[in-house]
């Protein structure tokens, strides 16, 4: 069943929108991460333009986010002034990177940068994830759990403005997770996710945060984020298609109650090996398309228009 | 507006002592709308010819979508990656551009009058802002926009036939891709007579989107800052009746 999609002005097949929302909502709960990521790159695969893709990737994270934020509220697993921190970060983060996303949009180089930013990052996160993680099912598998250390003094720890994060049982300065928000909604902006990739990592590795309480924290500032996303992306691009969002959402949000129930059956190292594993295939696509000679040369846009 | 000055000169500088063909021109409908269930769409364009005098006839219709901007950029290899490095902008593209005609335009022969009308891909004035005659690389951008565009299927790159049935009344069917942009289009009928142009009728055609398509869209575009605000209202409600719904099952 074909419907047509009024911002992306393009005649798409409901189904393939519903399996790739349930695709990619599977994923996320899978993962906890946002899936757009994820979503982005397929929708510009099915011929969705860049823009419209990035601005309705950003409305799709932010419904699966409040989805998975409820469910992690019940379980008392998230931090809300670390969450609120991070946010107040990422706000002007995403404000910056809207802003950049535009200029670069009259160069004409979005998708160059977009694709860079992509490959670095996906690259990046996941080659540290996966070596982590393998390393610790290597670990077990020889019987030898490694402790990990409370706490480490830093230089992290010289820094001013400290706050106490009860839920994480961290005392640190507001520096740093606001310097982290920042920098994901830079991120966010120009590449349309959440950022929820590399804030788990993030928060784990650099901030020190129980794991449990991660993904529940990093959802509730992605909903923030990705909403002023969504905003700025409509407001000076009107490139958000609630329509083509509205669709993608169905799917997402019954993959994601599947991919959490898969989840729960299997080890974390053994999640993170998957999601690492994920992330460097993405990457790899992207680096290749970077690499290798297109088939075609030249493109065309649309000067004034939607896209 | 140029065109179309300069084809009433055409017509009134023929000799106007032979009279004249009488050329009754319509389309089966003048607006295309675009539902949520639209998929690509067709419309005919039909007439008649009542021929004074003897000479082969031909009629070539041209179906042309509103006149856009459009940025053309080539990627070449920079540092190891493939960059988009140059750029051109042509002015006064036509949106869409289709023709069909009773014979493949060279065997008609005017080619001074399908240069003038601009009739067929090749004599559609296509030049860069700002690119000097001899601008050699031009040609190369030009080349892409046209093929890039027929990928596209918004230039299809075959002529279409005309076909006559019987000796005065003819008709030709234009397809439109799902994605066809919306605006006014003309649609030109031009007549021949042993390769001279001697009669043209035009007529508009309106591409709109319909319905909720349409509300969205212009939503979207006349009130961006609501709609912004609506996408997280309703992204947020659909994530909030995901939890509330799966969590009782």
């Amino acid at each position: 069943m074909q419907i047509y999609l009024p911002i992306a002005e393009l005649s798409v097949d409901v189904f393939m929108l519903l399996g790739i929302g349930g695709a990619v909502g599977f994923l996320s709960g899978l993962f906890g991460v946002g899936g757009g990521f994820l979503i982005t790159p397929l929708l510009i695969f099915i011929g969705v333009p860049a823009p419209v893709a990035v601005g309705t990737g950003a409305q799709q994270v932010v419904a699966s986010s409040v989805s998975g934020v409820m469910a992690h509220w019940r379980r008392g697993t998230v931090d809300v002034p670390m969450g609120l921190v991070l946010t107040a970060g990422g706000l002007v983060g995403s404000g910056l990177g809207s802003w950049a996303f535009a200029v670069l949009r009259k160069a004409g180089t979005v998708d160059v940068v977009v694709s860079i930013a992509y490959v670095i990052f996906l690259g990046t996160i996941g080659g540290l994830m996966f070596v982590e993680s393998a390393n610790a099912l290597w670990r077990q598998q020889r019987g030898r759990v490694r402790r990990r250390k409370l706490h480490q003094h830093t230089w992290i720890h010289g820094l001013p403005f400290k706050m106490r994060f009860r839920k994480s049982r961290l005392y640190i300065s507001a520096l740093m997770p606001l310097g982290i928000g920042f920098f994901i909604g830079v991120l966010s902006a120009i590449m349309g996710v959440g950022g929820g990739f590399i804030l788990v990592p993030a928060m784990i590795y650099l901030l020190g945060m129980p794991t449990q309480v991660v993904v529940g924290t990093s959802l509730l500032q992605m909903i923030f984020v990705t909403a002023s996303v969504t905003f700025l992306q409509a407001w000076t691009n009107q490139s958000v298609d609630i329509l083509l969002a509205s669709l993608l959402l169905v799917g997402s949000v019954i993959g994601a109650q599947f991919g959490s129930r898969v989840s729960l059956r299997l080890k974390g190292e053994q999640l993170r090996v998957l999601l690492s594993l994920l992330v460097l295939a993405v990457g790899m696509r992207l680096a290749v398309d970077l690499l290798i000679r297109p088939n075609e040369i030249f493109s065309i846009s649309l000067i004034g228009g939607a896209r | 507006m140029r065109r179309l000055l300069l084809l009433l000169l055409a017509l009134l500088a023929a000799p106007a002592a032979t009279r004249a063909d009488s050329l009754v021109t319509d389309l089966s409908q003048r607006l295309i709308a675009i539902t949520s269930s639209f998929t690509g769409s067709s419309i005919l364009v039909f007439g008649s010819v009542i021929p004074e005098g003897p000479g082969k006839r031909d009629v070539v219709i041209v179906l042309r979508g509103p006149e856009q901007s459009i940025r053309v950029r080539r990627k070449e290899r920079s540092f190891g990656i493939w960059i988009n490095t140059d750029v051109r902008t042509f002015d006064g593209v036509p949106a869409f551009y289709s023709v069909a005609s009773t014979r493949p335009l060279p065997e008609i022969g005017a080619e001074p009058d399908l240069a003038r009308q601009q009739i067929g891909l090749d004599a559609l004035k296509l030049r860069p802002r700002g690119a000097a005659a001899d601008d050699a690389e031009a040609q190369d951008f030009r080349a892409a926009l046209l093929r890039l565009r027929g990928r596209q299927d918004l230039f299809p790159a075959q002529a279409q036939p005309v076909t006559f049935l019987g000796p005065s009344l003819f008709k030709a069917e234009f397809g439109f891709p799902s994605n066809v942009p919306v605006g006014s289009y003309k649609v030109e009928i031009y007549l021949f007579k042993d390769g001279t142009l001697i009669g043209a009728n035009s007529s508009a055609l309106f591409v709109d989107k319909t319905g909720l398509e349409r509300w969205i869209y212009k939503s979207a575009n006349n009130y961006p800052a609501l709609y912004g605000i609506a996408a997280i209202a309703v992204a947020i409600a659909m994530g909030w009746l995901a939890a509330v719904v799966f969590r009782k099952t």
